[in-house]
C-alpha cells in the first residue's frame, strides 16, 4: 500500500529541491543531505529501485569531485594561501583557455565543496524521489489540460532508474554467459546492448503512445482549431519571453513586463483549459488522502515559506560566500528547521506512529 | 574462454579487437591533444621569471566623479594579469570570485559594489560597473575578458571606469586616452637658468637674482616657495648665496648662486653650482644631467660634472593623480605615498562602500529578519548549538526509524 499521496511527494520534492538548489551555505546543505539520506534508508531502501540511488550517489560524489579539483586548481583568488604550485598556462594570444597552478587558496576549494555539496543535494533529492515515488501515479496526477507535457516529464524521469534497471539485467545476463568485467575494454558488451534496448524500448514507447491515440486531438477538435491553439500558444510564450527580456533589461519599467507577463500567461492558462476541455480521463483506482498526507504537506509547504521567504527578503542568509577570506558559515535555527522537513515523511510514517504508541 | 560449462564467449575475440581499437583511438587522440596543447601551451614555472628585467606598464582609471587616477606600473615577470596590475597599484581593490570564470573588480578605492553583489548597479541597460579597457593605438577597447583572464604585457596600457556601460560595446564612459609614454616616461629633470645680475656689487648696492625653471613642480628660493620664473631684487650687506631647490617627478635639484659684497676693489666672479643634496633615495632610471642653459648675461651658471638627482617625494611607481593639487614635500623615503581623490570622499560618494564589517551588518539584518519571523536568535555561537542539535535530532530519527521499516 502507497504510503503518501502522490501530491505529498511532489510538494516533498520542491521543499528539498528549493534549499539545494539556490542554497550555497554548506550547514544546511549538509542537514539536508543527511535528511535526504535517512528517507531512503528508512523508505526507500526496499523500494523495486533501491540501486538507482547508490548509482546518483556516485555520479554525485564523482562530478563533486571533479567540481572542487577543478575549482581549486583554476581559480587562484582568495587571501588564504594554501601552497604554491608551479604555473601552467595554457592561451592564446592573451587570453588564456586554462590556468593551472599557482596560489591555491582555501577559498577556492571551500567555493568547490560548497559547489560539489550543492550537485550532490539536488542530485540525491531526486534520486530519493524516484525510489519512493512511482512515475506512473506522477503521471496520473497532472491535470488533464497538461496531459503531453505530464507524459514527457514522466518519460524524463523515469530514463535514468530504467536505464539502470535494465544495466543490471544485461550485466547478470552477461555474467551467466561467462563475462568477467576487468577493465574498459570488458564494457564493450555491456553498452551495445543497452543500447538496443534502449533504442527497443523507444520504438515500444512510441508505438504504444500512438496505440493510445497520444497527439491525436481532442474530441471535436478541428484542424483550424488547433492551428489557432497553437498560433495562441506560441504568442503566449513568446509574451513571455519578452516580459523576462523587460524585467532584466529595464529595470525603471518592470510594471510594463508584469503587464506583459501577467497577460501572457492568462492566455496561456485560458488556452491549455479550453485545449484540456476535450480530454476525459477516467480513474480506475483513486489515491487516497489521509491525515499523514496532511502532516507531510504542511511541513514541506512550511519549509518552502521560509526559504523562499529568506530568498526574496534576506538572501544572504541563504547564500554563502567564501571570497576573499573564508569565515564560518552563519546558521539559522529556522533555515535548519525547513531542512529537517525532508524527514517528515519519516516521522509521520504509520510504522514509527504505531511504535511511539506501543 | 569456458566457464562452468557454458560455451565460450562468441564475442570475445572481437570484443577484444575492438577494444583494442579503442585503445589506438585513446592514444591517438592524447597524442593529437599533446601536440595541439604544446603548441599552445606556455609553461611559465613559478621562480624562473622572477630573473627578468623590470617591465612596465599603464594604469588608467577614471572614478564616478570624472576624477582620473594613473599610474606606471613596474612588474618583474614578463607578463601578469589585469588584475595583479591593480594589486601593484596604490589603490585599494575588491574583487568577487566567479569560480572559474575568475575575478571581477568590484570596488576600487572604494567605489563600486560590494564582493558578494559585485554587479550591484545593474539591472539590464542601466548597468554601472568597472568597465575595463585595454588600450589599443589612440583607443580604447572595451575588454571581453575580466582582469583574470587578460595578460599584460610591458608597453602596455590597462584603463578602468566606472559607469554607465554596455556588455560587449564600448563603454559610454571610457577613461582619458594616456598613452604608455605619457605614464611611464622616464622623469625630466628641470632645465635651470639661474644668475645674478650683477653677481659682485659693492656694499649698499642691490643686485637681481634671476631664475627660469623648465619641467618645474616646486620651486624655492632659500626655502621659501617661488614662480618657476621670476626674479628677486636683493640688496645683501655681506657676500650672500641664494639656493633655488626644484622638486619635480624626478627628483630634487638644487642650485646656487651668489652675490659677492665687495669693497671697491676687483671682485671674483659668481658661480652658480649644483650641489648634491643630503637625502637622496633613489636615481631615476637614465637621468640625463639637468641641463643649464648658457645665458649670454655673465656671470653665467656653471653646473657642476655631476648634478644631483634627488627624488624624495616620488612614489615607487610614480602614481600620480590628475584634478589633484600637487603639494609635494620632504616626505621621509619609506613613507607610503598618499593618494587623495579629489570629491570622492568616502562618506559622500554616492557609491562609496563603508568599510568592511566583519560581524556587520549582514547579521544586523539576520537578526533584524529573525525577530519579524519571531524568532530571536542568530548569533554564531547559539547557531553553532542549533546546528549541532539536529544532527542530532537525525541521527536519532534515523536509528530510531530503521527498525520500523
Amino acid at each position: 500500500m502507497p504510503m503518501y499521496h502522490t501530491l505529498t511527494w511532489m510538494l516533498w520534492l520542491a521543499a528539498a529541491l528549493l534549499p539545494a538548489m539556490i542554497s550555497r551555505n554548506p550547514l544546511y546543505l549538509i542537514l539536508l543531505l543527511l535528511a535526504v539520506a535517512v528517507a531512503y534508508n528508512t523508505m526507500g531502501r526496499l523500494s523495486s529501485m533501491a540501486t538507482s540511488w547508490s548509482v546518483f550517489l556516485k555520479a554525485g560524489l564523482a562530478l563533486g569531485m571533479i567540481s572542487v579539483v577543478f575549482n581549486t586548481l583554476t581559480v587562484h583568488y582568495g587571501d588564504t594561501v594554501l601552497l604554491t604550485l608551479p604555473r601552467l598556462s595554457l592561451r592564446i594570444g592573451r587570453v588564456p583557455f586554462l590556468e593551472l597552478g599557482g596560489d591555491t587558496t582555501m577559498e577556492a576549494l571551500v567555493y568547490g565543496l560548497t559547489s560539489a555539496l550543492s550537485l550532490v543535494a539536488i542530485l540525491l533529492v531526486f534520486a530519493t524521489f524516484n525510489v519512493l515515488v512511482d512515475h506512473h501515479k506522477v503521471l496520473r496526477l497532472t491535470p488533464a489540460f497538461l496531459y503531453q507535457t505530464g507524459m514527457i516529464a514522466s518519460i524524463a524521469i523515469a530514463f535514468v532508474p530504467q536505464m539502470v534497471s535494465s544495466l543490471q539485467d544485461i550485466r547478470e545476463a552477461q555474467a551467466i554467459r561467462g563475462h568477467r568485467f576487468r577493465g574498459i575494454r570488458d564494457l564493450l558488451p555491456l553498452f551495445v546492448p543497452l543500447l538496443t534496448t534502449g533504442l527497443e524500448r523507444a520504438i515500444q514507447l512510441a508505438e504504444s503512445m500512438e496505440a493510445r491515440g497520444f497527439g491525436g486531438g481532442s474530441r471535436g477538435s478541428t484542424g483550424r482549431r488547433e492551428a489557432l491553439h497553437r498560433v495562441l500558444i506560441a504568442t503566449a510564450l513568446f509574451g513571455l519571453l519578452v516580459a523576462a527580456f523587460y524585467f532584466g533589461y529595464f529595470a525603471s519599467t518592470r510594471w510594463v513586463s508584469a503587464i506583459i507577463g501577467m497577460s501572457s500567461m492568462a492566455l496561456l492558462l485560458v488556452n491549455v483549459l479550453v485545449m484540456g476541455r476535450g480530454v476525459k480521463r477516467s480513474r480506475y483506482r483513486r489515491e487516497l488522502w489521509r491525515p499523514r498526507d496532511t502532516l507531510v504537506t504542511a511541513a514541506s509547504l512550511a519549509s518552502i515559506v521560509v526559504v523562499a521567504g529568506f530568498w526574496l527578503l534576506h538572501v544572504e542568509a541563504l547564500v554563502f560566500y567564501p571570497y576573499p577570506k573564508v569565515a564560518v558559515p552563519d546558521f539559522n535555527p529556522l533555515i535548519g528547521l525547513a531542512m529537517l522537513s525532508a524527514v517528515a515523511p519519516v516521522l509521520a510514517a504509520p510504522q514509527l506512529r504505531k511504535s511511539v504508541r506501543d | 574462454m569456458t566457464v562452468a560449462g557454458l560455451p565460450e564467449h562468441a564475442d570475445s575475440n572481437t570484443g577484444y579487437q575492438n577494444g583494442v581499437q579503442m585503445k589506438r583511438m585513446t592514444l591517438g587522440l592524447l597524442l593529437g591533444s599533446a601536440t595541439v596543447a604544446l603548441l599552445l601551451l606556455r609553461v611559465c614555472p613559478a621562480g624562473e621569471v622572477l630573473a627578468q628585467d623590470t617591465q612596465r606598464a599603464g594604469l588608467v582609471v577614471r572614478f564616478y566623479d570624472g576624477s582620473v587616477f594613473s599610474e606606471c606600473i613596474e612588474f618583474s615577470q614578463p607578463d601578469i594579469s589585469g588584475c595583479e596590475v591593480l594589486n601593484l597599484s596604490s589603490l585599494s581593490v575588491v574583487y568577487g570570485g566567479y569560480g572559474t570564470y575568475g575575478e571581477a573588480v568590484c570596488t576600487i578605492n572604494g567605489v563600486g559594489c560590494p564582493a558578494s553583489n559585485c554587479f550591484c548597479e545593474c539591472g539590464g541597460v542601466d548597468c554601472e560597473y568597472w568597465a575595463y579597457y585595454h588600450l589599443g593605438g589612440a583607443k580604447w577597447n572595451y575588454s571581453t575578458a575580466g582582469c583574470s583572464s587578460h595578460f599584460v604585457e610591458a608597453g602596455d596600457v590597462e584603463g578602468w571606469a566606472w559607469g554607465a556601460g554596455t556588455v560587449g560595446a564600448t563603454s559610454e564612459v571610457q577613461p582619458p586616452v594616456m598613452t604608455f609614454e605619457e605614464l611611464c616616461a622616464p622623469p625630466t629633470p628641470p632645465i635651470v637658468d639661474l644668475y645674478a645680475e650683477p653677481d659682485n656689487v659693492v656694499a649698499g648696492q642691490c643686485s637681481t637674482v634671476h631664475w627660469s625653471v623648465e619641467n618645474a613642480g616646486v620651486v624655492t628660493l632659500n626655502g621659501e616657495g617661488v614662480r618657476p620664473t621670476d626674479a628677486r631684487y636683493v640688496c645683501p650687506q655681506n657676500t650672500q648665496t641664494f639656493e633655488l631647490r626644484v622638486f619635480n617627478d624626478s627628483g630634487e635639484y638644487s642650485y646656487e648662486v651668489t652675490v659677492r659684497v665687495t669693497q671697491p676693489s676687483p671682485t671674483p666672479r659668481a658661480t652658480a653650482t649644483p650641489t648634491r643634496a643630503p637625502t637622496a633615495t633613489r636615481q631615476p632610471p637614465a637621468a640625463p644631467p639637468p641641463a643649464a642653459t648658457n645665458s649670454p648675461r655673465a656671470p653665467v651658471l656653471s653646473p657642476s660634472p655631476s648634478p644631483t638627482v634627488v627624488p624624495s617625494t616620488t612614489p615607487t611607481s610614480g602614481a600620480t593623480l590628475l584634478a589633484m593639487v600637487a603639494t609635494p614635500s620632504a616626505t621621509p623615503p619609506d613613507e607610503e605615498p598618499t593618494v587623495v581623490l579629489q570629491g570622492s570622499g568616502d562618506s559622500e560618494h554616492p557609491l562609496a562602500m563603508p568599510p568592511p564589517s566583519t560581524t556587520g551588518e549582514e547579521s544586523v539584518g539576520l537578526q533584524r529578519i529573525l525577530l519579524l519571523l519571531g524568532v530571536g536568535a542568530g548569533t554564531v555561537g547559539f547557531g553553532a548549538i542549533a546546528f549541532v542539535i539536529m544532527l542530532m535530532l537525525l541521527m536519532v530519527i534515523y536509528f530510531r526509524a530503521r527498525t520500523h521499516f
